[in-house]
């Protein structure tokens, strides 16, 4: 696991990096990226950015194109190479939350807006209730959780 | 039903506990797919806790229970369809006590619709999480 860009700024809406999601209002075209479930991430995020309006039952709206793409900033910014990929729930607003639950670890990253995240995590190492963060541009440590995790994955594997 | 407060240009209801809610009323709130999660650490998939939480108290949507079997409609079907596949109950009193406001805000396409304002954290989320109770219950997915 080497190391990893940890600081995410205003700079990354004008990155030359990625590939694009595709949206009847907005599209963003970048060219390549570092995560190996790219093409999967893709996938996902081009759904929840073409969800329908109510889709929550509600007055829900598809996840907002800007969300999508700060989304995968931060994944590009905490990420290893073999990191899992995570789960990419809609939230009703535009919003949507990464979730990670494996190796008896919890990490879920609400994207409320670009620059604007509620993290929480719970490890074994944390209390039952995890820990809080709210998240701008700096993501490092939900990188040291991701690595916790995938630490606890790999022990897991070892002992099976 | 009590129309709801709204702000001075009458046009957003104000976060509110509506007089007509009662503490021992229970609300809804409709899951969709796209709002269950797999879970490792148990084998299981279940409900995220998004479902839960809003974004900067805009309101949390639900359905009113006791306001539906007023209207002679069973509450079971009126929030369930192919899209909207489950749904949960929820104690208005429970709520409450988390410091939660439940209130009344009427859609041209729902009049029973409602709003729970207040649950902004993922502490608060996941409390509302701990109250829920399967209404419609989704096979083989769990709660929390």
């Amino acid at each position: 696991m080497g190391e990893r860009k940890m600081i995410l700024s205003n700079a990354a809406f004008s990155s030359s990096n990625v590939f694009e999601i595709h949206s009847e209002t907005n599209k963003g075209t970048i060219n390549s990226s570092t995560l190996h479930f790219i093409e999967s991430l893709q996938k996902d995020l081009n759904e929840l950015v073409h969800l329908p309006n109510g889709w929550d039952g509600y007055n829900g709206i598809p996840v907002k194109f800007e969300n999508a793409y700060f989304t995968i900033q931060i994944l590009e910014a905490i990420c290893f190479d073999d990191t899992p990929k995570p789960c990419l729930v809609p939230g009703s607003k535009g919003d949507l939350q990464i979730e990670w639950h494996e190796g008896l670890c919890d990490i879920e990253l609400h994207v409320k807006s670009p620059l604007n995240v509620d993290a929480w995590v719970k490890t074994p190492q944390t209390d039952e209730d995890g820990i809080e963060y709210h998240l701008t541009s700096d993501f490092r440590i939900i990188s040291k959780y991701i690595k916790i995790m995938m630490e606890a994955i790999s022990d897991e594997v070892a002992a099976a | 039903m009590k129309s709801p407060p709204r702000d001075a240009e009458n046009k957003q209801i104000i976060p509110h506990d509506h007089e007509e809610i009662h503490d021992e009323d229970f609300v809804i709130r409709r899951v969709s797919e796209k709002q269950i999660v797999p879970d490792k650490n148990t084998g299981r998939r279940r409900i995220s806790t998004l479902l839960y939480k809003d974004q900067d108290n805009n309101g949390l949507s639900i359905d009113l229970k006791k306001l539906i079997e007023s209207k002679d409609l069973d509450p079971k079907k009126y929030v369930t369809t192919p899209r909207w596949i489950g749904s949960v109950l929820l104690p208005v009193q429970g709520v409450r006590h988390l410091g939660c406001k439940v209130g009344f805000n009427p859609l041209d396409d729902n009049p029973y619709h409602g709003e729970i304002w207040g649950a902004s954290t993922k502490k608060i989320a996941k409390k509302l999480s701990a109250l829920a109770h399967w209404f419609v219950p989704i096979n083989d997915i769990d709660l929390r």
